[in-house]
């Protein structure tokens, strides 16, 4: 029997957002897209009357653009790039950083060693490597995987740790009084307990995968949604930029939105249980 | 072991208890001596903080004993021992990621019992606490009141034969708290066990127990017992204007009035 299952529909509808809310949906995306046209149709009035398109671009022709680079290698070649550049090292980034989140919650001792090493990789700009990553696994995918790499442990190791170690004494209690062994604390008690937090140490990851990639493109690469911007601003085409940089946008939202309602999707009983809160 | 009918559930010798470091140990227990009988209901009473709690956690085995003997059904107290003791506290503990039956169900499945046999044991536990209809809630559905009923079931569903009760209550309305004092009453008269009862709230000892101990402020001594000759089967509303109940409080009240008012600074 699943969760869903046994879930009563009250409870799903809760979860859905609410009576209230869906009704408020509609009104909602209403005033999004009005808020983005106005945008769109101030900033063409401006390009074409007081500010040059080759600072800001210009809406109309940003849109051609997109449409005509959806033909062309933008879409086939650099697009998977980035996105491979991105998957590659959000996945052994955050494999790892589950990982070691785990043994050093588990070995306080090892925790306390490393704890001073972790603070200042992490809070170390770590787009500072990439000219070193480029010297050492070259100009292509490697190099950004590496460099996603480092940016998404980080924060995925940060949050598994914290989410593992945050006792709460009334289950610890319980546990110990119901005589769990080792293994059943960790996946009765601490595991779940952990899961919310790790999920926001993934999702967060995400967005790192993405800078670190597009990042490391801009500053040297052969493919990738960040070389054709750094040449699209490094010759003037402002419209293209922009182009790339909402293609980019689009597909980074999307990606970010589809694990957020993952996310929402199998940690349903956090979001009810922060239902006040939120 | 040979079991001896009547033989005493849990045996205190002249049990010691210190907490903070070894260079400044803080005494929290001076020389407890305490008996508790096969099915007797025993309440703690004792100012705020005079260590009743590290005492009912020494009996679950949750706590190292220092100095002193402590026997619970003849052996030294262990957290996973298989001699069933059920431990209830204050807050109800409840995991948000699991249903009512499912928490219910937690203590079976620590201990490895199949998945049908504790769900029917957990929807049973469910429905002597009157709670049968809500199987599949979760603790963020359920007021404090059904939680903490949630929270009996989970430690009944096991059919222990001690319960070790931490301020089982406390954490609820006054009203709330009275109404489940009467459950607990009902459920111990229809469920014979020998419970041993931490409380501040001296009515909720008196109501529930047979004897009530009272400790004095830390470090904790038991300077006081009394035996409570309320006939069963009790009701918690009906005690509440009951003449005997309270000559019996304003017994027990004149002796804790004074470990209060010391621990507190007031005369």
């Amino acid at each position: 029997m699943s969760q869903a299952d046994v879930m009563q529909p009250g409870l799903r509808r809760r979860i859905a957002g609410g009576v209230r809310r869906g009704r408020q949906s509609s009104l909602v995306w209403l005033i999004r897209i009005a808020a983005l046209l106005i945008v769109f149709a101030m900033w063409e009035v401006v390009a074409r009357n007081w500010i040059s398109p080759l600072f800001i671009g210009q809406p109309t022709v940003i849109f051609a653009s997109l449409w005509t680079s959806l033909h062309t290698s933008i879409v086939t070649v650099d697009l998977p790039t980035t996105l491979i550049e991105t998957g590659v090292g959000y996945l052994i980034g955050s494999a790892a950083g589950m990982l070691v989140g785990f043994a050093v919650s588990y070995y306080p001792t090892w925790d306390r060693a490393f704890q001073p090493l972790f603070t200042a990789l992490n809070s170390f700009p770590r787009i500072a490597l990439t000219p070193l990553f480029i010297l050492w696994f070259g100009i292509g995918i490697s190099s950004k995987v590496a460099l996603a790499i480092s940016t998404v442990f980080f924060v995925v190791m940060l949050n598994t740790r914290a989410g593992m170690v945050q006792t709460d004494r009334d289950t610890e209690l319980l546990s110990r009084s119901l005589g769990a062994t080792e293994l059943q604390r960790l996946t009765y008690f601490v595991l779940p307990a952990a899961i919310p937090v790790i999920a926001v140490g993934l999702q967060l990851g995400l967005v790192y995968a993405f800078l670190a990639s597009v990042g490391g493109e801009i500053i040297a690469g052969e493919h990738g949604l960040g070389v054709i911007l750094g040449y699209d601003a490094n010759t003037f085409q402002t419209s293209d930029y922009f182009a790339v940089l909402l293609l980019l946008a689009i597909v980074t939202t999307a990606i970010s939105g589809g694990l957020a309602e993952l996310e929402k999707k199998l940690l349903w009983w956090h979001h009810v249980e922060m239902g006040g809160l939120r | 072991m040979a079991v001896i009918a009547n033989e005493d559930i849990i045996v205190a010798k002249g049990v010691n208890h210190d907490v903070g470091s070894a260079s400044q140990p803080l005494p929290v227990l001076r020389d407890i001596n305490l008996r508790v009988a096969d099915g007797e209901i025993v309440a703690i009473v004792g100012p705020s903080g005079c260590g009743k709690t590290t005492f009912l956690n020494l009996v679950a085995g949750l706590e190292r004993l220092q100095t002193g003997s402590l026997l619970r059904n003849g052996d030294a107290p262990r957290s996973n021992s298989k001699d069933k003791t059920g431990y209830m506290f204050a807050r109800d503990a409840l995991l948000p990621w699991r249903t009512t039956l499912e928490n219910v169900s937690l203590p079976l499945e620590i201990a490895r019992i199949n998945k049908r046999d504790r769900e029917a044991r957990a929807e049973q536990a469910l429905a002597s606490v009157g709670l049968a209809d809500r199987l599949n809630s979760y603790r963020s559905q359920l007021s404090q009141g059904m939680r903490q009923r949630v929270a009996l079931a989970r430690t009944l569903v096991t059919e222990p034969r001690l319960l070790l009760l931490d301020e089982p209550f406390g954490a609820l309305d006054a009203q709330t708290r009275i109404a489940m004092q009467e459950l607990l009453l009902e459920v111990l008269d229809r469920y014979r066990a020998t419970v041993l009862l931490v409380t501040h709230d001296l009515g909720e000892a008196i109501t529930l127990a047979d004897r009530v101990v009272l400790f004095s402020r830390r470090p904790a001594s038991v300077t006081a017992v009394y035996e409570v000759r309320l006939s069963r089967p009790r009701q918690a509303i009906a005690l509440q204007s009951d003449p005997e109940f309270h000559l019996i409080y304003e017994t027990i009240w004149k002796a804790l009035g004074s470990e209060v008012r010391a621990v507190e600074g007031v005369s």
